[in-house]
């Protein structure tokens, strides 16, 4: 069943690739070309014109995906025209530090906001339930390049705890990781509350727990289990859209992540990086969907793959 | 979501039971329970009223700079102009609390049209990708895995570029990118559902398919559905916030919310006043959204009529 | 949600969950994330012990690539020169100085003969001499390559090799801004590029600069380390590091922590706080020019003169370099830069007087004034503050009348859109880097792209400045031009903004006011 499931799966991811890379394309072609930022400014309006003769701008949009596609099947996904060097390799390159910031987020997040959630169901309307709500707020209503300047003035500069910026050690991923993951764990707060107490109302909780079943064992193996499933679905989707967007906190703390790389190709109109990052990055949605979908048959078979 | 009594019944009363029945007498009484949600609402009619009444109530003129009483603090008064400047001055000399009034009104439609398209959307997507699945369900679902893997700022870029950066066009792409979470919450909680048995009674008595979703299903799912679009609203802000910070967000100098506290991006270690009381200001919204949004989503908890 | 249907009992338990599981996918993960920067630490070389002290410095982007001949990008030559060298250097007097070219003379009005240093290496041993010249002069002009740079040589028509310590520079034309051009021809090695081809050489670049690659970890660092046996002397610096730290906020919150020594692009705003911190010091230079475009060939108003005259007398430039850029602007009356040969201290710019502008839109048939489209192309990461002084711009502007429509664009577009001619009113940055008279030729000289100003009277002046190579003779034809551009204002005239520097009180190091290049080999310590 699940290999069944995996098969089809990756037929259709194919499509969802191929439906990226083609929209990607046209709309980055459409908003112009790079010539104005490569040349040098005094270059002449004959320069120009030679210049994008030469690097084959001025081609139609038709041409210029067939040749791209032509290589792009091949693993070839151009040069960059900014740094000269092969686009997917300078985008590969990247993911780990971007991948590293997302997993550290995460970690924050669930690790948090589970057990928050579940003690706030648990304890409903008391001190924590309340605090936790206020502090989930508070997390959610805060722009990420506001928090992120935030810490940086009061943790880096302020109390000179961690650095400011960069990457290197341990210490350079703690409030990036903090930023980029404080949403998302109000957010996965919040939803495991609001599963678990509709979950903990259940009958058949009921009925456990009138069968003498310990308190902890029905939340905890059984309540648990069955508010999962949205809160999956939430964790796979920010994953996802992690991935694709610690733009913000890649750019405030100087983090050398893909996210960075993929704004500063985007507005430098830098074609091979652009087509090569959103390429990666919608593979690797497309591996983090198909796992939580595994994950989904694994925990309540009743849904259908 | 049903209970085992409601799904004991018979399936023709099951319509009576599951479906949102909820007369004013309840809400009323409901909302007196709830402290919290009558100091959100009042506080979000008040930011509804004041922003409607901006001219009335704002001190200054939201885009009068003077120019040489530029980041002036809270209590200020200007020297060259006389004015009394309540929550300090900008870059640009112009009176934040003004500001801060103005854009309220960016903001909050902003915040809430964006909610108010991606939400039906994404709902109504969901519903149909579920119920129906196969072949719907994986192309609604291939759809929203494009756009999801489209990176947001490539669609804002792209609307932006071709359509021009105004506000109508910022709800547009924050509205159109935001469905996929309501489907796929909605789409997940029908799949369940729709095995059940009390699906399959109404299917045998004859209900037709939009019946049995809107009027079976659709209550049901909603809860989560309310709780992901309070906290939508608060996010569209912050997301249009975020827009400023690349360049793509409300033109200058209309003031919002959002690229107010962009533009204060570099003044925060000297000029706090700038992006703390638009930060306030969001942070209220928020607040009061989630109280209300909490509210009604106990109110229209299916469990909680039945008990 | 996940409820069981009636009479199901609740799930066995063979699929679930469990906390254990949970918890060791959690470890996992974390463990994951840990993992990865203690790895990240250990990899790169460590640079050997070197005597001399350490300097950090950063700026806002990146690096986009180690080949110099490769890029037109500020960031990317401000590392380029720390290992590479060129064969002059703009001094802090204002007049050239020579560096790999020791002397210079010009045999005719198309020539330039320079006399080279001796006994100079590059950092592989490879000797310095006039064949590498004309090398590195060809490479950048290699179709292959498709260099960027390209279009910087084009006033060159060839390089000539007349012994290894002679070399002259032909020019098509009589070119006076020849220096400028060869100050950013970088000397790269020809044996070594051939050993290890362009990728190779762009990995591991040498030069004959005072520095020597080390490392480079991209969007992190390049780490450099003192040549012993630079030519003008082993540098005081003995660890040289880059570092691209975006966000001003974070850039200058690195300066504060002490974790870099050095920074660009200080926010004007700033600096007022900054000067506080006894650890500190700040000092700034005339940076980049700004200048209002008007589209004087098909936007209706601005063809005619008064209507452009009324926009400058209806501006309070004054007011705005005063109180949006601290008075630490440089006004500037008319077209040229502060720096540029020709250019009078004691000109004075128009006066902010707008009651004369709307006396000047009246009489040019716009008593009402008029309304028109305002473009600022504003970067991501962008101190010019083009959003504040364009919003200033228009508030004084609605003042006389003129309803100017603010519009933001990014950089790519802005730049397409400039080139189709489609700007109204528009803001515009120039460097001021070398020669500034080449921004003069390409935005105002008709031939050369000729989008919103052609004025055949305009071309003569500008031919002339830029073809008279004998310094006094230019600066006369500069002075005269400036006055007629004075008079006939293509340009909403307005300043250059300060290019302000952050560094460390122990650093003994000033800007260069007519250089802005970084050049570590100058830092000394006090």
């Amino acid at each position: 069943m699940i290999s069944r499931l995996i098969a089809r799966r990756l037929v259709l991811s194919i499509f969802v690739i191929l439906g990226v890379t083609v929209v990607v394309f046209v709309v980055i072609h459409l908003s112009g070309d790079p010539t104005g930022l490569m040349l040098p400014p005094e270059a002449s309006e004959a320069e120009i014109v030679q210049f994008r003769h030469q690097m084959g701008f001025d081609q139609p949009l038709f041409v210029q995906f067939w040749k791209f596609f032509a290589h792009a099947v091949r693993g070839d996904f151009g040069q960059s025209l900014q740094y000269r060097e092969p686009a997917l390799g300078l985008v590969l390159e990247r993911l780990p530090a971007t991948i590293q910031l997302t997993l550290a987020a995460l970690f924050v997040a669930v690790a948090a906001a589970i057990p928050l959630g579940v003690v706030s169901a648990v304890k409903r309307n008391s001190i924590v339930d309340n605090a936790a709500m206020f502090l989930a707020l508070f997390g959610q209503s805060m722009p990420i390049f506001w928090l992120g300047i935030v810490l940086i003035l009061v943790v880096s500069v302020r109390w000179q705890l961690l650095p400011s910026s960069g990457a290197g050690g341990i210490q350079y991923l703690i409030l990036p990781g903090l930023t980029l993951g404080l949403y998302t764990t109000a957010r996965i707060t919040r939803l495991v509350r609001a599963e678990m107490l509709e979950v903990l109302g259940q009958d058949y909780l009921r009925t456990a727990r009138a069968k003498g079943l310990r308190g902890r064992t029905v939340v905890w193996r059984h309540a648990l289990r069955n508010a999962m499933l949205p809160v999956i679905t939430m964790i796979g989707l920010e994953a996802g859209s992690m991935l694709g967007g610690a733009i913000i906190t890649e750019t405030v703390f100087a983090w050398p992540g893909v996210g960075q790389l993929v704004v500063g190709a985007i507005f430098n109109r830098d074609y091979p990086v652009v087509q090569a990052a959103v390429f990666t990055i919608a593979v690797m949605f497309v591996l983090v969907n198909l796992g939580v979908d595994i994950l989904y048959t694994v925990i309540d078979p009743r849904v259908r793959p | 979501m049903t209970s085992q009594l409601a799904e004991r019944a018979a399936p023709t009363e099951l319509t009576a039971v599951t479906t949102r029945v909820v007369g004013w007498r309840r809400v009323a009484r409901s909302l007196g329970h709830n402290r919290m949600a009558i100091l959100g609402l009042v506080i979000l009619i008040l930011e509804v009223a004041v922003a409607t009444a901006a001219p009335l109530v704002a001190p200054h003129d939201p885009l009068l700079q003077v120019r040489s009483e530029r980041l002036l603090g809270p209590g200020s008064v200007g020297q060259e102009s006389g004015y009394r400047y309540v929550l300090g001055t900008d870059t640009l000399g112009r009176d934040v609390l003004t500001r801060v009034i103005y854009g309220a009104r960016v903001s909050l439609a902003i915040g809430f049209l964006a909610v108010a398209i991606s939400a039906p959307l994404g709902v109504v997507l969901g519903l149909v990708s579920g119920y129906y699945g196969r072949v719907v369900d994986d192309v609604i679902m291939r759809i929203a895995d494009i756009q999801l893997a489209f990176p947001f700022i490539l669609l804002a870029m792209a609307v932006v570029a071709v359509l021009g950066a105004t506000a109508r066009n910022i709800v547009l792409v924050l509205g159109v990118s935001g469905w996929v979470l309501y489907a796929r919450v909605v789409r997940s909680d029908v799949l369940s559902l729709a095995n059940q048995d009390f699906v399959a009674a109404a299917r045998v008595t004859g209900c037709r398919d939009r019946r049995i979703i809107f009027r079976h299903i659709l209550p049901n799912v909603l809860s989560p559905v309310i709780v992901l679009a309070t906290f939508a609203i608060a996010y569209m802000i912050l997301l249009e916030s975020s827009l400023s910070f690349l360049g793509l967000g409300v033109q200058p100098p209309t003031p919002d919310w959002g690229s107010m506290l962009n533009d204060a991006r570099d003044y925060m270690a000297t000029a706090w006043w700038m992006s703390v009381f638009p930060g306030v200001a969001i942070v209220l919204t928020v607040l009061s959204v989630n109280f209300v949004g909490d509210w009604l989503r106990d109110l229209l908890d299916p469990r909680e009529q039945v008990l | 949600m996940g409820s069981n249907g009636p009479g199901s009992g609740y799930p066995s338990g063979s699929h679930t969950l469990d906390r254990r599981a949970f918890l060791k996918v959690g470890a996992g993960l974390g463990g994951l994330v840990f993992a990865g920067p203690l790895l990240a630490a250990c990899g790169g070389t460590t640079p050997s012990a070197s005597t001399g002290k350490n300097l950090t410095y950063a700026y806002a982007a990146d690096v986009e690539t180690l080949d110099p001949l490769m890029t037109t990008d500020t960031t990317t030559e401000n590392v380029a020169y720390q290992m590479f060298d060129t064969l002059v250097r703009m001094g802090a007097d204002g007049n050239w100085q020579g560096e790999l070219a020791q002397s210079w003379e010009n045999p005719d009005s198309r020539s330039w003969k320079f006399h080279l240093r001796q006994n100079v290496k590059f950092h592989n041993g490879e000797p310095f001499n006039a064949q590498t010249v004309k090398f590195s002069f060809d490479r950048i002009l290699d179709p292959k390559l498709k260099s960027p740079a390209a279009p910087g040589m084009a006033p060159f028509d060839h390089v000539q090799v007349v012994d290894d310590a002679t070399v002259v520079f032909v020019t098509k034309d009589p070119y006076a801004a020849t220096l400028a051009q060869v100050y950013g021809l970088y000397i790269v090695p020809p044996q070594y590029i051939g050993q290890k081809g362009n990728d190779g050489f762009a990995a591991n670049p040498v030069g004959t600069g005072p520095f020597t690659f080390v490392e480079r970890q991209k969007a992190v660092h390049v780490k450099m380390q003192a040549n012993a046996n630079y030519w003008k002397g082993k540098p005081t610096v003995g660890t040289l590091t880059f570092r691209p730290i975006p966000e001003d906020a974070s850039r200058i919150a690195a300066l504060q922590n002490g974790e870099v020594d050095w920074i660009a692009a200080v926010n004007v705003d700033r600096v007022k706080d900054l000067k506080t911190n006894s650890k500190l010091q700040i000092q700034s230079r005339p940076g980049q020019g700004i200048y209002g475009g008007m589209d004087t060939l098909k936007f209706k108003p601005f063809m005619d003169k008064r209507v452009r005259q009324a926009m400058n007398y209806g501006i309070n430039m004054d007011s705005i370099v005063k109180n949006l850029l601290d008075g630490l602007a440089i006004r500037l009356p008319s077209a040229l830069f502060s720096d540029s040969p020709g250019f009078d201290p004691k000109m004075a710019p128009y006066p902010y007087d707008p009651n004369k502008a709307k006396q000047l839109l009246s009489d040019a048939g716009y008593p009402n004034g008029f309304e028109v489209e305002f473009d600022l192309p504003v970067g991501l990461q962008s101190t010019q503050k083009f959003d504040q002084v364009g919003q200033a711009m228009q508030q004084d502007l609605a003042k006389i009348g003129v309803k100017a429509n603010i519009k933001v664009i990014d950089p790519g577009t802005a730049f397409d859109q400039y080139r189709a001619g489609k700007y109204q009113l528009f803001l515009y940055p120039w460097a001021s880097n070398h020669e500034a008279g080449v921004y003069i030729q390409t935005l105002l000289e008709s031939d050369t792209r000729g989008y919103y100003y052609k004025n055949p009277q305009a071309d003569t002046l500008i031919r002339q400045y830029m073809s008279t190579i004998d310094a006094t003779q230019r600066a006369n034809v500069g002075k005269q031009m400036n006055q007629f551009f004075f008079d006939d204002c293509p340009w909403v005239y307005m300043y250059q903004e300060p290019d302000i520097y952050g560094y460390g009180s122990a650093i003994n190091w000033k800007p260069n006011a007519y250089d802005a290049y970084f050049h570590a080999v100058d830092v000394k310590f006090q």
